[in-house]
């Protein structure tokens, strides 16, 4: 029973609710996305998991344990965060090898390499690093701990392109090697959605979505053309959302396409992550 | 291989595709290998799950084969599976498309058909 | 459990400020050697509670034992209870140290300084219990001493550790008043409430306490006396500490 299940979680900040009633799982050797837009309680959810906070309710385990405080449990979950936890004057070299002792199947070869691939200085201090390099640095830690679930929040965070390239490039590389379970959250999702397998999107602190990437897609498709054959075959059907441009419109409708229904002068397309993302958590 | 991907399509079906355009064109000759699931997925930036639904497709269709520990080749015969089956899907992927844009824009089947001559001396 | 890789990096955290101290000490004890040799004639100065610097050391190193560290130690999937029984280890570790550095340092100062007064912590500790040892043997005394000792740094420690964590757990503003408040009150309300209103009874009581608490009350003082409530104290402060730290968030 090799997962991460989240049952019945809730968890509020004063008046907050942040999670309300979420039951999800995580299953071995995915890559997950967790989306959902700024606040809507990812890294809550994550947190959980981690220990870091304590849910109101529910029940966290994983692999069948009950995680919180447990360290059997913790050691199997390595948590890349957005916020730094780092002393203030250790160096990159000093926090591999601690994390080393940490993570006893730490790969000090794989951070080694990664680190001259992405050129960062070991022995530079983790505060004194930029944003992006930051980014990197607990990238890399993350990755070479091979523990058995990562769990990446807002991972490209101050990344540039170069850098995005090569960081999605060693995580499948890593990947395709050592299958584990990946975790990321974010929302930035244009280069994620190739990535990953999985999708879980929350919206206001309940879960939206959680199926296979593939599937999610198949739900749904996209139309465009003049706005009144757009409107006159959505009408009656399941609309997402819609997008005009001039006399242009475009429609997000989930559900088949019937295309015997379909005007001539319209064009169908897939429904692509991003933009099922923005449909789905908008307002 | 490395280009983005069009939304028309699943990614797989397009991962597919590409290895067969490599075929059609050579680079990739009978009974060579092909690349493998994680090169595919990494140059590609992809799920390697995704890459190997691609691959698969291709299984299916006898267009390469997996040598046990050597990786995946093109089978014999597989230029011809290719250009078969290219040709099924010439009316649907091209002539649709061609004589519907041609009727956007007003020209004429004898102007169309100039076209293709003029495309064909190229 | 899991603790040794976690006690090896808290023992890290405490070497580096313990160094530095050590270095001081070292450089004060030369000039003082130095002056010795310049001057024979000339044995003035005093073996003067020399202990106090390891006693400040250890309340500084028990405020910043948590902040640093459990954020560092939590962002490599440690629980707080592992990090609170290796925390207890390298506070334990850490008295044992400072200790040792005491008695050494006394050690030396009666060397030397052999004709000057000495008024260390020990010399009175040690005048004060030879009635209760009366003769005995010397080897359990210096153990019974040497216990009392670790035991007084780790109630420092512990102390200086629950500051700490009350601290981390403040927000900003309750952190302000409480800085400003604290210590104004400490030093001003209640010796002004004392002696001006209640004729000070509050220092006197607590004067008495302390008395009590070192066996010094009784005819025959008692060191064991001592060394049950410097437990017993200990003790209750890192029950409290504990109490904060088991269900307090990781702040990011």
């Amino acid at each position: 029973m090799n997962e991460i299940t989240i049952q019945n979680v809730t968890k509020s900040y004063g008046s907050v609710l942040a999670l309300d009633d979420v039951s999800l799982s995580f299953s071995e050797n995915h890559i997950y996305g967790l989306l959902g837009r700024n606040g809507a309680g990812k890294s809550t959810l994550l947190n959980l998991i981690t220990g870091r906070q304590f849910a109101d309710s529910g029940n966290i385990r994983v692999d069948g344990q009950y995680a919180p405080e447990n360290p059997e449990a913790q050691r199997k979950i390595f948590m890349m965060s957005e916020k730094n936890l780092y002393p203030t004057s250790m160096k990159v070299a000093e926090a591999f090898r601690w994390t080393s002792r940490f993570y006893p199947e730490f790969d000090r070869d794989l951070s080694a390499s990664l680190s001259s691939r992405f050129g960062l200085d070991p022995k530079k201090k983790i505060k004194s690093l930029s944003t992006g390099y930051a980014s990197i640095f607990k990238l890399i830690t993350a990755v070479a701990t091979r523990a058995p679930y990562i769990f990446l929040d807002e991972p490209v965070l101050g990344l540039d392109a170069n850098h995005r390239d090569l960081f999605y490039r060693s995580l499948i590389e890593q990947y395709s090697e050592n299958p584990r379970t990946y975790i990321i959250s974010t929302h930035l999702i244009e280069e994620a959605a190739n990535v990953i397998d999985q999708v879980i999107i929350i919206k206001n602190g309940r879960l939206l979505k959680d199926e296979s990437r593939d599937d999610l897609l198949r739900q749904g498709y996209t139309i465009s053309g003049p706005a009144a054959s757009v409107d006159a075959y959505a009408a009656g059907r399941n609309i997402l959302g819609s997008d005009t441009l001039g006399g242009l419109k475009t429609a997000y409708l989930l559900g088949e396409c019937d295309a015997s229904a379909l005007p001539s002068g319209i064009e169908i397309s897939h429904l692509d992550l991003q933009h099922l993302f923005i449909q789905l958590t908008n307002a | 291989m490395t280009r983005e991907f069009a939304d028309d399509k699943p990614i797989f079906v397009q991962i597919a595709e590409r290895i067969e355009d490599c075929i059609l064109s050579g680079a990739f000759t009978e009974e060579s290998q092909i690349p493998s699931t994680t090169e595919i997925a990494v140059s590609d930036k992809i799920n390697p799950a995704t890459a190997l639904k691609g691959i698969n497709l291709l299984v299916e269709e006898g267009i390469v084969y997996k040598r046990r520990g050597l990786g995946m080749f093109v089978s014999t015969g597989a230029v011809r599976k290719v250009k078969d089956k290219r040709k099924e899907q010439f009316y649907d992927r091209y002539i649709i498309g061609l004589a519907e844009e041609a009727k956007k824009l007003s020209l004429t089947k004898e102007e169309v058909m100039a076209l293709v001559e003029r495309g064909y001396q190229r | 459990m899991f603790i040794k890789p976690i006690l090896r990096y808290q023992a890290r955290e405490y070497s580096r400020p313990f160094i530095s101290f050590f270095l001081v000490y070292s450089f004060i004890i030369g000039l003082i050697v130095l002056s010795q040799r310049l001057s024979p004639q000339d044995s003035s100065g005093n073996v003067n509670f020399v202990e106090i610097g390891s006693v400040i050391l250890v309340f500084v190193c028990g405020i910043v034992s948590f902040r640093e560290s459990f954020k560092f130690l939590s962002q490599n999937g440690i629980t707080r209870k592992q990090f609170f029984v290796a925390r207890l280890c390298s506070m334990a570790l850490l008295s044992v140290v400072t200790s040792l550095f005491d008695l050494g340092l006394v050690a030396i100062g009666r060397i030397i300084l052999p004709s000057a007064e000495d008024i260390s912590l020990s010399k009175i500790f040690d005048t004060a219990y030879t009635p209760f040892w009366n003769g005995g043997n010397t080897l359990i005394r210096s153990a019974v001493y040497f216990l009392l000792l670790i035991l007084g740094h780790l109630l420092f420690i512990s102390l200086g550790f629950v500051i700490g964590i009350a601290y981390y757990r403040m927000n900003r503003i309750v952190k302000i008043i409480v800085s400003i408040g604290v210590p104004l009150l400490l030093f001003y309300g209640l010796p002004i409430l004392d002696f001006v209103f209640l004729n000070g009874v509050i220092f006197r009581t607590l004067g008495n306490i302390l008395i009590a608490a070192f066996g010094f009350s009784l005819p025959v003082p008692n060191p064991f006396i001592a060394i049950l409530s410097l437990f017993g104290s200990t003790i209750v402060f890192f029950g409290l500490a504990w109490a904060m730290v088991r269900r307090v968030p990781v702040k990011e």
